[in-house]
């Protein structure tokens, strides 16, 4: 048994798991939904440094577990996320959110332990499929077209990894998951297409700019629940990868500034503040991408640090707005305000979240710390300085913005501060939970750093580290009230508000509407032409065929004698002439 | 535990955490953060992080920079909710 538990890769166990909440009663469901990841992580803390599972497919030697510092955190986390959205879900009746959620989270587990790249392959495409069922959820024709919308783009993904795979396996003769060729500004014209293929599947799953639609566009558009559950897992497992496969890639430093800022210009006029959070998760994504491109052990660390300590207080803030949303049908910061009358503990968990997100004694701070001092250690000015106000700003839009406008504004929909809310208690179980974790990890680090890969050590909390952190927060949240007493606060307007998805839902759609309408006027052209033809070549032959017309007319004996004749005799003369 | 109504109902939202108190709260949080940048010895990787008040400017001027950006923002990129519809 202990061995067959040291070869099994711990998102197997979670899948196997999963599979049977459909069959159990409610309360049973429920309670295996909990102790279900609770094992799985501790096999997961279990587990021996090393590869295991080999299996050989199609000639291939697979290695369906491999485990080290950098898989073991992120299976780490990503136990805990599933134990805390699996809470959440716990009043649900119906069995298909969880189960969906739980082979999603087992799907993303397995593809961070995966050591070769089908067997990654396999559970990312896994990851897509059982996701998508939490859009769906939703019900409806605009979830469907959303969820199709997702589906097509997260299995994209996967067929280009699998055509970089297939590349790579022909160039090289290996499908093993390790570091590939760095894509730096001076070696990318030398990097081989395998790579780059490799690298925009992991892009697209990772919400790089331009790529990174379908994340604010699904996300909320999913059930109180699924967004939950979908926040914690598909970007986190595209940061792995990215770590797993191109650290110390310094184009990715470029790209990840550009994902901390680009996203905070949406997040603040965004109306859907489960919206504002999506802008914010890719926000928060560049910061882990920036660690990958600087690329050392320290900043690997960083990175994974942050990707764990991302995930919680997302979870924490969207479990909020799920609440909020179960409570009045919204999350709408135009139709929200006043709340923290009726969901006190509902606020007081949000606020907190909102300080997880980099405020001292919160995880985020230890992680922004440890991002900090790698672009300060790799010597990066303007990267960090861009940081700092990335820094100042998430914490503004997703922290303050968020917080503000579904429970301290004045409410925008009457008696929305007055109506009792009733979250069910797994709810506000989860999110204290979430909260613990939180908070837990922000005072105590070390065992935190422990686990982190690259050796990292650092000393988060000298003075200097927490005013300056605590200083730029506070002015930052200066700003907002400053705009508030003095009526200047404008925070979003009902609509929605245009993103690079236009390119192909708007656009995209009119160009092949224009395709097709062109095509069938070109066709009813065409086919008009040909007919007229047609009829004019009928009424041609009908003009010299018909009786009484040039060739279908009966000419008299007499005229074809004389005719006859009349050659004969031209005949004769010129004969004798 | 479940999250239900407590206090009175009949107050605004507004009432109890008004903006005036708020603000006065962090201008004095505010003066006290900056001063403490007279008194803390920093020790950064690069020069700019010596010059007294870098964090609190950095921390506002993303605050307001933002906040400025909302209605122009708005203003060019909203469009109806069903834009994408039909």
């Amino acid at each position: 048994m202990a061995e067959v538990l040291a070869q099994l890769n711990p998102g197997i166990a979670l899948i196997a798991g999963a599979l049977l909440f459909p069959l159990l009663p409610h309360v049973l469901r429920g309670a295996w939904a909990v102790v279900l990841p609770l094992l799985v992580g501790w096999h997961v803390f279990t587990l021996n440094a090393g590869d295991a599972g080999s299996l050989t497919l199609f000639g291939q030697q697979l290695t369906t577990l491999r485990v080290d510092d950098l898989s073991r955190i992120f299976g780490l986390a990503f136990s805990l996320a599933a134990l805390l959205v699996n809470v959440y879900a716990l009043h649900l009746k119906s069995p298909l959110e969880a189960t969906a959620g739980t082979l999603y989270a087992g799907s993303a587990l397995g593809a961070v332990f995966a050591g070769d790249f089908i067997t990654l392959f396999t559970f990312w495409e896994i990851s897509a499929i059982t996701s998508v069922f939490l859009i769906w959820s939703s019900g409806g024709e605009r979830a469907y077209a959303t969820g199709m919308r997702y589906l097509i783009i997260q299995v994209m993904s996967g067929v280009i990894l699998l055509a970089g795979v297939m590349v790579h396996l022909n160039a090289t003769g290996s499908i093993d998951f390790k570091a590939f060729q760095a894509v730096t500004w001076e070696t990318w014209h030398t990097v081989p297409l395998a790579t780059w293929l490799i690298l925009l599947a992991f892009a697209i799953k990772g919400a790089f700019p331009l790529l990174h639609t379908w994340l604010v566009d699904a996300y909320p558009e999913a059930t109180p629940t699924g967004t939950v559950m979908l926040s914690a897992f598909t970007t986190k497992l595209a940061v792995y990868a990215l770590a797993r496969g191109f650290p110390g890639s310094d184009v990715l430093i470029a790209v990840g500034t550009v994902m901390a800022i680009f996203t905070l210009i949406y997040a603040v006029a965004e109306d859907d503040l489960r919206r504002v959070i999506a802008y914010a998760i890719i926000n928060q994504i560049g910061f882990m991408v920036i660690a990958v491109g600087v690329g050392t052990p320290f900043a690997i660390g960083a990175a994974a640090a942050q990707a764990s300590a991302s995930i919680l207080y997302k979870l924490l803030l969207l479990m909020a707005l799920g609440a909020v949303l179960l409570h009045t049908g919204t999350a709408r910061a135009s139709q929200l305000g006043g709340l923290a009358r009726t969901m006190p503990w509902t606020a007081a968990l949000c606020c907190i979240g909102a300080l997880a997100i980099s405020a001292p004694l919160f995880v985020g701070f230890l992680a922004k710390s440890l991002i900090f001092a790698t672009v300060a250690k790799a010597g990066y000015a303007s990267v960090w300085a861009v940081l700092l106000l990335a820094s100042a700003g998430v914490f503004l839009v997703a922290g303050i913005k968020v917080t503000y406008a579904a429970f301290f504004a004045r409410p925008n929909t009457p008696g929305l501060d007055t109506r009792p809310a009733n979250t069910p208690p797994n709810m506000l179980a989860a999110m204290m939970l979430t909260a613990l974790a939180c908070v837990g990890i922000g005072v105590s680090p070390s065992a935190f750093f422990a686990l982190l890969p690259g050796d990292v050590t650092y000393e988060a909390f000298k003075l200097e580290n927490v005013i300056t952190k605590v200083q730029l927060l506070a002015f930052a949240a200066l700003a907002f009230a400053i705009a508030w007493q003095r009526g200047w606060l404008t925070l979003s307007a009902p609509g929605r508000l245009l993103d690079t998805d236009w390119l192909y839902r708007r656009l995209g759609r009119d160009a092949v509407d224009a395709f097709y309408r062109g095509a069938g006027s070109a066709y009813t052209a065409f086919a008009g032409a040909i007919r007229d033809l047609g009829r004019h070549a009928g009424r041609i032959l009908a003009a010299v065929h018909q009786p009484e017309t040039t060739l279908g007319g009966t000419t008299p004996t007499g005229a074809m004698a004389f005719w006859t004749t009349a050659v004969l005799a031209v005949l004769l003369v010129a004969f004798y002439v | 535990m479940v999250d239900t109504s407590q206090g009175s109902t009949t107050r605004a939202a507004s009432s109890w955490l008004s903006a005036a108190t708020v603000l006065r709260a962090l201008i004095i949080l505010c003066i006290a953060l900056f001063a403490a940048d007279f008194v803390i010895a920093k020790k950064g990787k690069f020069a700019i992080e010596q010059v007294i008040g870098i964090y609190p400017a950095c921390g506002f001027l993303s605050g307001v920079a933002l906040l400025a950006l909302v209605k122009p923002v708005i203003a060019l990129l909203r469009r109806k909710e069903t834009h994408y519809d039909g």
